[in-house]
């Protein structure tokens, strides 16, 4: 009842404040910024420049050039405009074809901050079109697919899970401690002392406060950008965890400091500690061991997941369930912590 | 006065350390940087990352090393949970005397193709190839993600100062220092110039320390050092009328988070943004910053370039000072 009353106090002085407001209008900007400014698909693929031998033009691979629609192939008309087009995009690659005592070269360039793993693969692949019309070429590779589903989600909503995580999902890292201390400046602490309430009733409506605010903005994003292409229940039911656990850390961090100031240069390091998780989500050939461990790191993909049509719900729910426990864990750690110094 | 304004500097550094919040500021962008420094090494690397089970011998694995990275694994089940956990890694493994590759079916489009193409290879090594393949490049060491990663870095740390600012001054509106500053006898403009000098020092510190780190070569620091303190300017004009103007904060953060995005924006937007598309970046001092640190580490910048795109951001900063004065002058108050 005290934690209910407490609650319910807590959100309407929190609508008075303008911070809920100013939450609400970045969702939005999010949302305008997903919408007008971020293609639905965008290929990153890389240019080449590429000059045919005039003695190519006529045979298939010279007609195939020629009438190629790619905007990523540009035909050049002189081998020595290259390393200046070259230099002009830095992503890009450039390459002749050339006729030399009747026998075909590939003369590649690359830009020179390419691995060497990268050449050799590129060596590789330029030759296979070749190799494989020989008559003694075989293939002995198959392809099994494990996963069920091979989805891929468009470009756009596969940025939702990263605005989802640091927005929604940890607002309370940014935010729970600057609420509590607010309260402790102010003298709301102390008349709350003096009251029956407990110190985690009060604890617990602040993550209330937060759970309202991240759902709102969570809600509203996946909404407006995503329509019903989501499964909101588990989509509730994620942000819930997620959120909760992200309030929990944030009061454990700001339990060992006595003021915001002190406060927030941990959880700052902490929220940029799991941004770098949004790295391996888009680079999935980079995962280092530190980057697995952080728990935006599943945390990401299993937001990824309810945006599928087919969500695997064994990870979706695996990891909600390990959200929740830690977030008891270190809401009671939070607790025992703040028992002892918030009314002193 | 200039002792005074020191002394405030001071006392803020000295204040500061005792929160460790300036030790945090200090530190944090070189642990950025060295993040940057050692993902452009190793993200530079990967091509395809593949697991093996012990039915693929000796050589098949040493040959791979050359174009893929190898993770081994001593059972065939081992290697398929591998393959199934979240990340881009594909299993390899013999069966009835050819090559079976497992996919999740989730990878980055075409990358099975390319491993695809260095399994079959290594059976088809002896066949004659009919062409010859030449390989060189035009010595160009810098990758696309170091040279945008270290722009982005040493602008955003020049944000920082602001930032800084913003957060001593809340603190000392919360702990009501400011109204005491007003009965002493230091000057409103001393008050001012000692907490802006945070908000010049630090990003210098920060910007120049960090190229040095990712050691970009042989680039113009002076031309740094001008790009740096006109960012910087702007960011301590926007971190004083927001630090003056709410003794609250919740505010304070709230509007720290909200001036990422124009920052974030005006960066990405110039990297990924077509030519035509930037006129709508131009009214953002943020872009104008990118332009300059971008040709510096390019080191294709020229004075002429510099100071024009300084002279922009001082102008923006300018008209923003205007609109913004009367407030920092009542919130000083």
């Amino acid at each position: 009842m005290h934690l209910l009353t407490s609650f319910l106090k807590d959100l309407k002085v929190s609508f008075k404040t303008f911070y809920i407001y100013i939450e609400i209008i970045m969702a939005l900007i999010i949302v305008l910024v997903l919408l007008f400014v971020i293609p639905e698909n965008f290929t990153s693929s890389a240019k080449a420049f590429i000059y045919l031998d005039p003695a190519l033009l006529e045979t298939e691979l010279g007609e195939e050039l020629t009438s190629n629609t790619l905007d990523e192939i540009v035909l050049v008309d002189n081998k020595e405009d290259i390393p200046r087009l070259m230099e002009e995009d830095r992503n890009s690659v450039g390459g002749a074809i050339l006729l030399e005592n009747g026998k075909m070269v590939y003369d590649l360039t690359l830009q020179g901050y390419e691995s060497e793993r990268f050449r050799n693969v590129i060596e590789k692949a330029l030759t296979v079109d070749m190799v494989r019309q020989l008559p003694d070429y075989e293939s002995k590779v198959s392809i099994e697919t494990l996963g069920e589903s091979s989805e891929r989600l468009s470009d756009r909503i596969n940025m939702l899970p990263v605005f989802l995580v640091i927005n929604s999902a940890f607002m309370g890292l940014f935010i729970i401690a600057a609420y509590i201390f607010m309260d402790k400046d102010e003298g709301t602490i102390k008349a709350f002392a003096v009251t029956p309430s407990r110190v985690w009733e009060y604890l617990l409506s602040k993550l209330g406060i937060i759970l309202v605010t991240g759902l709102m903005t969570g809600l509203l994003t996946a909404v407006l950008v995503a329509g019903f292409n989501v499964h909101y229940v588990h989509l509730i039911i994620l942000l819930i965890a997620s959120n909760v656990f992200g309030s929990a850390v944030g009061l454990f961090i700001a339990s060992f400091y006595d003021n915001i100031i002190k406060a927030m240069g941990a959880l700052y390091i902490t929220i940029i500690t799991f941004a770098f998780a949004t790295i391996s989500y888009y680079m999935p050939s980079f995962t280092p061991l530190v980057i697995r461990i952080l728990p935006s790191y599943p945390m990401l993909f299993a937001f990824r997941e309810v945006f599928l049509e087919k969500p695997d719900l064994g990870y979706v729910y695996t990891y909600t369930a390990l959200f929740f426990i830690l977030a008891v864990v270190f809401f009671i750690l939070a607790n025992e912590r703040f028992k002892k110094t918030l009314t002193a | 006065m200039l002792s005074k304004i020191f002394r405030i500097l001071q006392r803020d550094i000295k204040s500061g350390m005792r929160d460790y919040m300036v030790l945090y500021i200090i530190i944090f962008p070189f642990i950025l940087a060295f993040i940057l420094k050692m993902m452009t090494t190793s993200v530079g690397s990967i091509t395809v990352n593949v697991a093996v089970d012990d039915s693929i011998g000796e050589d098949m694995i040493l040959y791979l090393e050359d174009y893929a990275k190898v993770e081994t694994f001593d059972s065939l089940d081992k290697m398929r949970e591998r393959v199934n956990r979240t990340d881009d890694i594909f299993g390899l493994t013999m069966k009835d005397g050819g090559y079976l590759v497992y996919q999740q079916g989730n990878e980055t489009q075409g990358t099975v193709d390319i491993l695809d193409l260095i399994v079959t290879s290594y059976d088809n090594q002896d066949l004659e190839v009919p062409i010859d393949v030449r390989i060189s490049d035009i010595d160009w060491k810098l990758s696309p993600l170091k040279q945008y990663g270290g722009s982005l870095l040493a602008i955003f740390m020049s944000v920082l100062g602001g930032m800084v600012i913003l957060i001593n001054l809340i603190e000392e509106k919360t702990e009501k220092t400011l109204t005491a500053i007003n009965v002493s006898p230091t000057k409103r403009s001393e008050f001012v110039l000692g907490k802006g000098l945070m908000g010049f020092i630090l990003p210098i510190f920060h910007s120049i320390g960090m190229l040095l780190l990712l050691n970009f070569g042989n680039i113009d620091y002076l031309m740094v050092f001008v790009t740096t303190i006109s960012i910087a300017l702007i960011s301590v004009i926007i971190g004083f009328s927001i630090g003056v103007t709410n003794d609250n904060i919740l505010a304070g953060i709230s509007s720290l988070k909200m001036i990422f995005i124009p920052v974030l924006g005006s960066i990405f937007g110039a990297i990924f943004l077509s030519a035509k598309w930037h006129p709508f970046l131009y009214w953002s001092p943020f872009y104008w910053a990118f332009k300059s640190m971008d040709a510096i580490i390019l080191k294709e910048a020229t004075w002429g370039m510099i100071i024009m795109n300084s002279g922009i951001i001082i102008g923006i900063t300018f008209i923003v000072f205007m609109g913004l004065s009367k407030r920092i002058n009542r919130g000083l108050n």
